[in-house]
């Protein structure tokens, strides 16, 4: 009888397995995966492209325009688009093309900024909530949803009015209004990971706090809040022009995309492409990141997409 | 249930009373006063006036007589025109109540039947091109839509008048500008909620008895369907409202709106404040009435509070 016994198949197999459990380690991480499923969105990457094109146009554009955005000249005022002013010029002779660029990037500006601002207050907010929780809890809670039920435009058209007008006011009471949705949202997701198995896990193996903050939590929130921050810009952005629309947003000459088209509402008679220019411009700049949002939504948290 | 709306009945006017208070008192630490933005007035006439309006009283005063006379129905008069401000708003509030009420007609008519149609036949063509265009009138702002209704319908086409609110052809752009983009929000809406009670069991079981499927949508689903859309009505509400101030100053309609933007502006205390309430107690009763019927409607709710 041999002494060596025979390799049975199914431990002849066993260096096949190793591999898969490597490939399955340095696999798919969460924002592998969430990559893979956004670059099958196409409307979401065009959306992206848009979002980069726009970015540029706005802020780079300003410079290598050979006018500037003050600089009037009356004797060539409302002019229609020819050569020298593609996109026509305005009611002071201002090139149009460099006040829709500089308005994209006081709109876009404003939408970033006040986006960060609501973020940073109502992530630290939600999760300081969800998890020192009990009443605390409740009553951090409570005061957002008496928040909530404010009639806010009216308040913020009241304090834009009333006030001193001026940018940091603007991001004051944009930052006041936005961050109520992000805090909902963090408390939610923190309150639900707290009881998950893997954060139980977690504990039981004698992890730190810190370390399960840190490594697990945090990673997990992160994915809703990029979300909910790319959702955010566009109604930063829509609150900052419907003010600046109605004349109590970014004050001239400074211009945003909100009052490039209250100018254009004036002048539409005569003179339609000062409307329909700043108009397609901010109204392409919001679908992208709607389409871009919704996007990462399904591409980062699958669960909650719609259907 | 009594009790339930006896409870909702008094958290809204703790809501109200705290509006109330926030606003004076906003409107009052303000810098300026209501006659300040006008011609130079001599000091003397002008301290005449704020004696006469109470202004030069302690504030604290000013905010009792105010909430007294609040209780009484009377706004006060107007610092900037001769009429009360119970007239002011009595004159503006039809027009935007019309206003408004046209707008969520176009958004109930037009939102309910795609989100249904859409939700029957999911992944089709009447369920994609739909759902895409109502994006697109979700992401369009009001103030983006409206003067180009205006720009089409009335400089180009010439079909309606581009702004004023004499004939009743000029409410079809200020109701389509505020309708459309919540007829798209609804009809998003309408279809996520009946997507979700079409995936139920008890569907399932009607179907395989045999109920014809028209049945089954309007006889068992709509009511749970429709009841995220119930819901949404409160914040439609407050959202048309803000709606107005856009569409009432691009098409010039003597709403209070536009009048709210206006007497903001000029500073006129007790026009604002009358205007505000009024916001509030349309905003806060809106949403009681909401509460209320999806209570009725979903029993589930009852057990939620206690």
């Amino acid at each position: 009888m041999s002494v060596e016994p025979k390799l049975s198949p199914s431990e002849s197999r066993l260096p096949d397995v190793s591999v898969d459990l490597d490939n399955i380690e340095s696999g798919t991480s969460l924002w592998q995966d969430a990559w893979h499923r956004l670059r099958k969105n196409h409307m979401a990457l065009i959306s992206f492209w848009i979002l980069v094109f726009m970015a540029v146009f706005c802020f780079v554009g300003p410079f290598i325009s050979p006018y500037d955005h003050r600089d009037n000249d009356l004797e060539q005022t409302l002019l229609s688009p020819h050569l020298q002013h593609p996109f026509g010029t305005d009611d002071l002779g201002r090139d149009q093309l460099t006040r829709v660029m500089v308005g994209g990037r006081v709109s876009l500006g404003v939408g970033i900024i006040a986006t960060a601002v609501s973020l940073l207050i109502g992530v630290t907010y939600g999760a300081t909530a969800a998890y020192v929780g009990g009443k605390t809890d409740a009553a951090m809670m409570r005061f957002v949803d008496v928040l909530y039920a404010l009639p806010f435009t009216i308040f913020v058209i009241l304090l834009m009015t009333l006030f001193e007008r001026s940018i940091v006011l603007l991001f004051v009471v944009i930052g006041a209004v936005e961050w109520l949705t992000m805090a909902r949202i963090v408390r939610g997701q923190v309150l639900s990971l707290k009881e998950q198995e893997f954060v139980e896990a977690a504990v039981s193996l004698g992890y730190s706090t810190r370390r399960i903050i840190l490594r697990h939590i945090i990673p997990n929130v992160l994915g809703v809040v990029v979300v909910y921050a790319t959702l955010t810009i566009p109604s930063v952005m829509l609150l900052e022009s419907f003010l600046s629309f109605l004349g109590l947003g970014v004050q001239p000459p400074m211009p945003s995309w909100g009052s490039l088209i209250k100018l254009g509402a004036d002048n539409m008679i005569l003179f339609p492409h000062l409307l329909l220019i700043p108009a397609f411009f901010f109204s392409l700049t919001l679908f992208s990141l709607n389409f871009l949002g919704d996007g990462l939504r399904d591409a980062l948290d699958p669960k909650s997409s719609k259907d | 249930m009594l009790k339930f709306i006896l409870k909702r009945v008094a958290q809204s006017i703790v809501a109200l009373f705290v509006i109330i208070t926030i606003t004076f008192f906003m409107v009052r630490f303000a810098p300026g006063d209501p006659f300040s933005a006008e011609r130079k007035m001599p000091e003397h006439i002008k301290q005449n006036l704020m004696e006469h309006y109470g202004l030069n009283d302690p504030l604290a005063v000013q905010y009792v007589n105010y909430l007294g006379n609040l209780v009484q129905g009377d706004l006060g008069p107007s610092f900037t025109e001769t009429r009360s401000v119970n007239q002011i708003l009595a004159a503006s509030f039809p027009v935007s109540l019309e206003l408004g009420s046209w707008a969520l007609l176009i958004a109930l008519g037009i939102g309910l039947p795609v989100g249904i149609t859409a939700s029957v036949f999911k992944n089709s063509m009447v369920d994609y091109i739909p759902m895409s265009m109502a994006m697109i009138g979700i992401c369009l702002p009001t103030f983006v839509l409206g003067p180009i209704l205006a720009l089409v319908f009335g400089v180009w086409l010439g079909w309606f008048n581009v702004s004023g609110w004499f004939m009743p052809a000029d409410r079809v752009l200020p109701a389509l500008t505020i309708g459309l983009a919540y007829a798209a929000v609804i009809a998003r809406i309408t279809r996520g909620g009946m997507l979700e009670v079409l995936s139920q069991d008890f569907v399932r079981t009607a179907k395989a008895k045999g109920v014809p499927f028209p049945r089954i949508v309007f006889f068992h689903t709509l009511k749970g369907g429709l009841l995220p859309v119930i819901s949404f009505l409160g914040p439609a509400l407050a959202g048309i409202i803000s709606g107005s101030f856009v569409v009432e100053t691009v098409f010039q309609i003597p709403g209070m709106g536009r009048q709210f933007v206006q007497s903001a502006f000029n500073r006129d205390y007790t026009l604002v404040l009358g205007t505000v309430i009024l916001f509030a107690v349309l905003i806060t009763l809106a949403n009681l009435l909401v509460d209320i019927i999806q209570v009725i409607i979903n029993p589930r709710l009852r057990f939620e509070d206690s």
